[in-house]
């Protein structure tokens, strides 16, 4: 490993926020939220669940708004923004890179919506078949946006994105690759909303990451991809950094078949793997982008992690999660993540945590930034905590 | 130089049994219709109530993962979990839609839907077996058992990990074999069970569905001479563009479905550059059907047989515009079999299992 300096050289992000880096970077300077109250299930059952559903508006006039392949239109409107940022949206004969996709449920809605008709005897369209195929994304990605290497999805639960940045990360350190496009992709559904409730785990307000009243999270949907790129390739090709990955570290908590460890260690793993292989220690770590759910459980796993890694000087780390403004987006949470990393090391701005006010007397010292803070940001963590234990990192730097 | 591993646990179910003599088992029973797992045996230290939560798919997973685990002998620390899926449990995700539909979200399953997750199976693999060094699961066509075996394999050499507990499982369920009948696509065909419709087919046929779990235990060949672990073969991916090697036995994923076009193209390339001997060719899918990412793992398992056990499967008829290519019988044990696994989106992995280390090219 570490044969390539890898960079990234193009980011796209959808989400309730709206397209687009601009409107999440502009979003984050005017901390604004793209939760709202939307209504779920039709007829008597019918309800309303806080969320975060991206606007008919993002959609650009090519892509049409579906629900049945919405993860499709989602992650083809991320890697569209993001070839382009990487100057690779004009090559006509194919763009030689590989595509890792991490997803949790995809297009699940298609096959909620086949599986309703097929047992009321009506006969579905074949299309929403693709609802039950998650890696179904990743071909209509590679076909719509040019993409001629090879195609891999991957689920980690809610650290996929992450999973998917990191596979992507060894393929160009390694030198086995020069340029993958990597990212996640999960779109807002029956089975999700209703899944989740079920658990007992939506709040009925605006999250509050790390709050002593937090309750749960609100669900959100939206896709972010970037372009992960050997330094020598993009110096070749006359591209800039955007910001450069350095380490990736993964988990199986082997704890328990849906929740965290709440003593910390899974996540104080990862941020340790990944820390190891970028060659720095936690005293060079200027800001971590947190998971933080606002879950009673992961907030704490969370917390103790960072306690575990960073000791004494967590106090003075801030620390932030954007979920009270997109929703929990599942397998896009890790990727949105890394492109917001990345966004405030360029402008040197940590994202505000929208709603969180009082913060959890448990989490004794902890730095959770409440408006956008203005930093010198060289190193930022990204971390993902996953249903099952599966736990991931990413340690992104400054372009130089 | 070749990125080999060494392969020292194979943990299997299939309809006709368990271990991987359930895949010879298969063979007096082969027919062309859904092929089911009638009961999955007692998973040591796990509870009958935790067992009885899980999906299918999840037992399957678990099993087959206990069995590789076990017949390794070796230890399970710094060791990567890979499992790779095409549907997920769609008789679980049915189940909860079927509560969803009719009493409304506040009677959704909590356990259906934290059973029924895309990750379940590894997340059951990983906390009661206690294999916890990362891993995740890969998600794809009929190629994904053979794409994430690649993975694994590279991954060792890389030093990302120094094991990998590494499988593929299907569930069947009227769900998605409903589905794929509407597409055209694993009808019940009646005999003779060939792969490459012969009739000039639109490739809408395939095999039945089947189901179960196949995993395998895969070790870098320093941790295997450090400890001392017996391999029973070792695996070597392959970049398919490049393949040219002499081997004893191709193996063809190729099963009358959607992928065989891009399998014939493959075999008609390989066999045009082949060195040296004609190669055997074998079709597992006509003895076990259909099963998606299982399916390449099946195929890899049918490898090891060969390879680590001289088992001799038999070859069958060859599509017409391969078949100068290719010997039909073989009277002694190969040293060498390459699996090739082609995905209905056109994506190729391959792989060699190999008798001994050295003898690789």
């Amino acid at each position: 490993m570490g044969k390539n300096e890898v960079w990234i050289t193009g980011m796209g992000i959808v989400s309730a926020l709206g397209a687009g880096c601009d409107a999440h970077r502009e979003a984050v300077q005017k901390s604004q939220t793209g939760l709202a109250s939307h209504r779920f299930f039709e007829g008597k059952y019918g309800a309303d669940f806080i969320c975060g559903m991206v606007p008919k508006s993002a959609f650009p006039p090519s892509i049409e708004d579906s629900a049945g392949d919405r993860a499709n239109r989602l992650a083809e409107m991320a890697c569209r923004e993001a070839l382009g940022q990487a100057g690779l949206d004009k090559i006509d004969q194919g763009i030689d890179a590989s595509l890792i996709v991490g997803t949790t449920s995809s297009n699940f809605h298609g096959g909620t919506v086949y599986y309703g008709r097929k047992r009321t005897n009506q006969i579905p369209d074949v299309k929403l078949v693709s609802g039950f195929i998650p890696a179904a994304v990743a071909d209509h990605v590679a076909l719509h946006c040019n993409l001629t290497g090879r195609r891999r999805t991957v689920s980690s639960a809610c650290a996929s994105g992450t999973t998917a940045i990191g596979h992507a990360f060894r393929l160009v350190a390694s030198g086995r690759s020069t340029c993958v496009v990597a990212g996640g992709v999960d779109a807002l559904c029956p089975f999700i909303v209703a899944g989740f409730n079920s658990l007992r785990l939506l709040s009925k307000k605006l999250c509050s990451p790390f709050d002593a009243n937090r309750d749960g999270f609100n669900p959100g949907e939206g896709a972010a991809i970037v372009v992960i790129e050997s330094a020598d390739s993009a110096r070749a090709r006359g591209v800039r950094a955007l910001g450069r990955i350095s380490g990736y570290g993964e988990t199986l908590e082997a704890f328990h078949h849906t929740r965290s460890n709440p003593d910390g260690t899974g996540i104080a793993s990862v941020m340790t793997k990944a820390m190891a292989q970028a060659g720095c220690g936690p005293e060079t770590i200027d800001h971590v982008h947190c998971h933080g759910t606002a879950t009673v459980i992961n907030d704490l796993s969370e917390y103790n992690g960072m306690k575990l890694v960073f000791n004494d000087r967590l106090s003075r780390l801030p620390v932030c999660s954007t979920k009270s403004m997109t929703g929990h987006t599942l397998g896009a949470a890790g990727a949105i993540s890394a492109v917001f990393a990345v966004l405030s090391l360029a402008d040197g701005i940590v994202p505000p945590t929208l709603s969180h006010e009082n913060l959890d007397p448990q989490f004794l010292g902890l730095n959770v930034v409440q408006q956008p803070e203005t930093h010198d940001l060289r190193r930022v963590m990204t971390t993902s905590l996953g249903f099952g234990g599966e736990t991931a990192s990413l340690l992104i730097e400054k372009a130089d | 130089m070749p990125e080999t591993v060494g392969i020292t646990g194979v943990g299997l179910i299939m309809p006709s049994g368990t271990g991987i003599d359930a895949l010879r088992q298969s063979l007096p029973q082969s027919s062309n219709a859904a092929r089911l797992v009638a009961s999955v045996p007692a998973i040591e230290g796990i509870a009958k109530n935790d067992v009885r939560r899980m999906s299918k798919l999840t037992r399957y997973t678990i099993f087959a993962a206990h069995q590789a685990l076990k017949a390794s002998a070796s230890p399970s620390d710094k060791t990567g979990l890979f499992v790779s899926l095409t549907h997920g449990s769609t008789a679980l995700l049915a189940e909860f839609h079927d509560y969803l539909f009719d009493y409304g979200p506040e009677m959704a399953s909590p356990n259906t839907f934290s059973n029924g997750v895309t990750n379940a199976p590894l997340a059951s693999v990983s906390s009661f077996l206690k294999v916890k060094d990362g891993g995740t699961t890969f998600l794809g066509y009929e190629d994904a058992g053979s794409e994430m075996l690649n993975y694994c394999a590279r991954s060792i050499y890389d030093g990302e990990y120094e094991a990998c507990c590494a499988g593929a499982s299907e569930e069947f369920s009227d769900i998605v074999n409903g589905a794929y009948a509407q597409c055209g696509w694993y009808s019940i065909q009646p005999p003779p069970f060939l792969p490459f419709p012969m009739n000039g087919g639109d490739g809408k046929t395939g095999f039945g569905v089947s189901e179960g779990s196949a995993f395998l235990k895969l070790e870098s060949v320093e941790r295997i001479a450090s400890t001392g672990a017996v391999p029973l073969c070792f695996y070597t991916p392959v970049d398919i563009e490049s393949v040219d090697l002499g081997v004893d036995v191709v193996i063809s994923g190729a099963g009358a479905g959607p992928q065989d076009s891009y399998e014939l193209d493959f075999l008609k390339h390989f066999g045009e550059n082949v060195r040296g001997k004609m190669p055997a060719l074998v079709f597992p899918k006509p003895l076990y059907g259909e099963s998606f990412a299982l399916g390449s793992m099946l195929a890899n398992c049918m490898a090891i047989d060969m390879v680590a056990n001289g088992i001799l499967f038999p070859s069958f008829a060859a599509h017409p515009d391969v078949k100068e290519y290719f010997g039909s019988k073989r009277s002694e044990p190969p040293q060498e079999v390459l699996v090739v696994s082609c995905a209905r989106n056109g994506q190729v992995s391959a792989g060699i299992f190999s008798r001994e280390k050295g003898t690789l090219r």
